[in-house]
């Protein structure tokens, strides 16, 4: 049997140190597949038949897939500064390696041109930074995903999207590169809801949260250089966010939302939250003389949740026990109500969002333990703008045809 | 290092394995084979071997002493270990170019074409042995699949092997799994490579070269018989380059060597298989592996006496750090293999058996003990101690023959004199020779004759047309 209509496809499900497949550690057997790097899908409709094989076997978010083709995912590794064979990590919690080129497969198939890896991988580092506590974010119940803010020449030069509607469809950097990363965790680290992970509701940040610094409107030092990098460095940044809440308005506003039951977890684990300020917010507060530290204290003295209401709080009274809240929760209740954060220094700040004059920000609570901010340089292969310069005039060519 | 720990696991003692980074993959699919899947690594990173003893220093305080901890009290990872598909179950069906790109991209393959397996090619194979195809002929590490006559059979195919090869087949397999031999090194860092030996009424009758050009590719059996070695370390003991097979350079497989029994029987001498214990008219393989060779050109000499020297000094030029498989590592496993052409062996044995020459090489291939001592532990780190050669032969792990305080003494190069191989093949009109230089018991001499089913006349008859 042989057709023309056949597809080579790179299996994108994780394979452990042990040789051992992430898809028999999850209790219930998938559909099958062969147990190989490589297969081979026959046509006719060999994309309709992917479509359904890898569903069945559970390897989509639930939206149809790019097959990895084993072209399009050599295609992506021209991109890497890093061999194929090459693992980055294990994945928590069922520990698929994550090799450049399992990674290669999942960003293909979530949509990523061939020129986003070098981002992908970054962000794939950042996820296996062991203070990112990735076996907590896949298993826990509660609804936190990975929020990954891009940042320096890279985010112009693949234009992802740090302004208007950057958290929002439409735009294919952001959409694939966060859905890169979830396919990654669900099929490196078998993070199946029900299976693995165990959030109640999750959220839609689960699809993708991913967005770049505005850095035409960022009044301030980049993102990557807070993290001591060159500001012609480019940077991806990790942060773990439980949900995504608008704030219209300015930094009391910002604060009123901090300083609420939202920020309850982040403040029992000591975490680190994210403000997404709005262009008009930033300039604002410029103009007044305000740095990011002048931003973070306002932040940290005002978005204060009531000691009343946290004492009497579902989580004070059901889940902490007593004594169980840090220290610096203790000591700020004598004196007062919570801060959302341990310090100022642990408000992560970034302005994005496109520039209107009802600004628009958003508050992005933290989960889980340790404090995680976490910035991988983005390392880019030798020939980069070569390889740039042929990926976009081949899409060109294509269109055109 | 890794085996060491296994054996302290299962006999109950919690163990952290210390290891350099480039060397942590391969750790983790060893010790899926050594049955202990989640033995515990503590990463050392780099390489020792480069690094200053501050840095060595600082590495191991800021790395590898936390995760010893960790892994000596924290909790063990529960494991599973992969299983392979049913062995006769049809895993593709396509054209030659798609059989032979899927098992490429797979790792099944070495890089050149394959012949498909497909079941009437590994059925013709199995007509050639009496043993049933699920007999297991052993377990090999580091995978440890079970060596069956089913995947000889596959794997031969895949070679390009012939049908009549298999009995051949299967005593290399049987030789492979011979622990004597130690296949579980093949995939240290020397990278050295396998030469298969031939001996036997079989070399003429199916064909083998064992004249000009005997350790050239271009004889399908020499040819293919050696690719399938390479094939079946691959796809069934699970060598494979960037993973387990961590050969910093490697070499390409060697083709089957096969002796001119011709020449041997007219001037007296054993065979490599006789040397070995085989009985004479036998036919068998023996294994041992190599680090690398070297041709001696252009043999001078009528007489034993002036072409000995060459045999000498070309063993001395050539033995270097596997002198610590004569003393330090493993003692007694250095086997070097010198292939003499016709005209050479005859030249020598018009006055000397075997068993002469290797007396004889015993007694003048010598090098400085000095030297020899660099090579044990002045050079490398892999005997540990610094004794001197004397202080090995007061312990008993040396003969007399290496004693003495002067460092500029000369010793031999093995403790017995039959530890030099001694072989007849290659062009019988020109007085070149072939030097083999081993890799001790990181691929130790093994023998295995060949067994020959019932029928094998009417057989081959049938096979060869």
């Amino acid at each position: 049997m042989s057709d023309a209509g056949s597809l080579w496809i790179v299996i994108p499900t994780g394979q452990l140190a042990s040789g051992a497949w992430v898809d028999d550690l999850r209790g219930a057997p998938a559909a099958p597949f062969p147990r190989q790097r490589v297969e081979v899908v026959r046509g006719p409709r060999a994309e309709e038949r992917i479509q359904e094989l890898f569903q069945r076997r559970g390897w989509s978010d639930g939206l149809p897939v790019v097959p990895p083709t084993l072209a399009r995912v050599n295609a992506a590794l021209a991109f890497a500064p890093r061999a194929p064979g090459d693992v980055l990590g294990e994945i928590e919690p069922l520990k698929g390696l994550a090799t450049v080129e399992k990674i290669a497969a999942n960003a293909v198939m979530a949509g990523c041109r061939p020129e986003y890896l070098p981002v992908v991988l970054a962000a794939v580092a950042c996820l296996l930074d062991p203070a990112f506590n990735l076996r907590g974010v896949q298993t826990t119940d509660e609804n936190v995903a990975p929020l990954l803010l891009v940042s320096g020449p890279v985010a112009l030069e693949l234009d992802v999207n740090g302004s208007f509607g950057a958290l929002g469809p439409g735009w294919q950097a952001n959409a694939a590169i966060g859905r890169a990363i979830r396919l990654v965790m669900h099929n490196l680290g078998g993070g199946r809801p029900g299976v693995v992970g165990y959030a109640g509701l999750a959220q839609p940040g689960r699809y993708t949260l991913c967005l770049a610094e505005n850095a035409e409107k960022n009044p301030w030092e980049p993102l990557h250089v807070e993290a001591g990098l060159a500001a012609s460095a480019s940077a991806v940044t990790l942060m773990r966010a439980e949900t995504v809440i608008n704030v219209t308005g300015g930094l009391a506003e910002i604060a009123s939302v901090m300083g609420t039951a939202a920020s309850g977890f982040g403040i029992l684990w000591s975490g680190r939250p994210t403000v997404l300020l709005a262009p008009a917010v930033a300039a604002d507060c410029a103009r007044r003389g305000m740095g990011k530290d002048a931003v973070r204290q306002f932040l940290w003295r005002h978005g204060r949740w009531r000691r009343e209401e946290w004492r009497t709080s579902w989580l004070a009274t059901r889940i902490v026990a007593e004594g169980g809240w840090p220290d610096w929760v203790e000591e700020a209740a004598r004196t007062g109500n919570i801060p959302a954060a341990r310090t100022p220094d642990d408000i992560v700040l970034c302005v994005a969002g496109g520039d209107i004059p009802i600004p628009q920000n958003a508050y992005c609570p933290s989960w889980g333990f340790p404090p995680a901010r976490i910035t991988r340089e983005v390392a880019l292969p030798r020939d980069w703008t070569a390889l740039l310069t042929a990926a976009r005039d081949a899409a060109d060519a294509l269109a055109a045809n | 290092m890794l085996r060491a720990s296994a054996v302290a696991e299962q006999a109950g003692t919690p163990t952290s394995s210390l290891c350099c980074e480039g060397f942590l993959g391969q750790a983790k699919t060893i010790s899926v084979g050594l049955g202990y899947p989640n033995l515990a690594l503590a990463k050392v990173p780099g390489h020792v071997d480069v690094q200053t003893a501050d840095e060595l220093r600082a590495n191991v305080l800021g790395t590898t002493v936390a995760q010893v901890i960790d892994n000596l009290c924290g909790e063990v990872a529960a494991m599973q270990i992969a299983t392979d598909p049913d062995p006769e179950e049809i895993v593709f069906e396509g054209s030659f170019e798609e059989v032979n790109r899927l098992f490429l991209e797979n790792g099944w393959s070495d890089g050149l074409p394959i012949v498909p397996p497909t079941k009437e090619k590994i059925a013709s194979f199995l007509a050639f042995t009496d043993l049933p195809h699920e007999h297991a002929i052993g377990k090999l590490p580091p995978d440890n699949r079970i060596a069956t006559v089913w995947n000889v059979a596959v794997n031969g195919v895949m070679a390009g092997c012939r049908p009549e090869y298999m009995p051949i087949l299967v005593a290399l397999v049987e030789a492979m799994a011979d622990p004597q031999y130690g296949v579980e090194h093949s995939g240290n860092t020397p990278g050295a490579e396998t030469q298969i030996v031939l001996n036997g009424p079989i070399i003429k009758r199916l064909g083998f070269n064992y004249e000009q050009g005997a350790l050239r590719d271009g004889f399908q059996p020499n040819t293919s018989i050696g690719r399938f070695w390479r094939l079946y370390l691959r796809n069934v003991a699970g060598f494979l380059p960037h993973q387990n097979d961590k050969g910093t350079f490697g070499n390409t497989w060697r083709v089957v060597l096969a002796e001119n029994e011709d020449v041997l029987a007219r001037i007296g001498w054993p065979t490599v298989a006789a040397d070995m214990g085989v009985a004479a008219g036998e036919n068998a393989v023996t294994i041992s592996r190599f680090t690398g060779g070297n041709v001696i050109v252009s043999v001078f000499g009528d007489t034993a006496e002036k072409v000995l020297p060459y045999l000498g000094n070309a063993l001395v030029s050539h033995s270097a750090w596997e002198l610590i498989f004569t003393v330090g590592m493993a003692s007694g496993t250095y086997r070097p293999l010198l292939i003499l052409s016709p005209l050479i062996a005859e030249t020598i044995a018009k006055t000397m058996t075997k068993r002469d020459v290797q007396q004889w090489l015993f007694e003048n291939a010598r090098m400085p003990a000095s030297l020899f001592e660099k090579y044990l532990w002045g050079w490398t780190n892999l005997v540990p101690g610094k004794r001197t050669l004397n202080d090995w032969v007061r312990l008993g792990k040396l003969p007399k023959a290496f004693a003495g305080n002067d460092p500029d003494r000369l010793v031999p190069l093995v403790t017995k004199p039959e530890h030099f191989m001694i072989a007849v093949a290659g062009d019988p009109l020109r007085s070149n020779c072939y030097l083999l230089i081993h890799n001790g018991i990181l691929g130790f001499p093994v023998s295995k004759t060949v067994r020959l089913p019932p029928g094998w006349a009417e057989k081959l008859r049938d096979a060869q047309g």
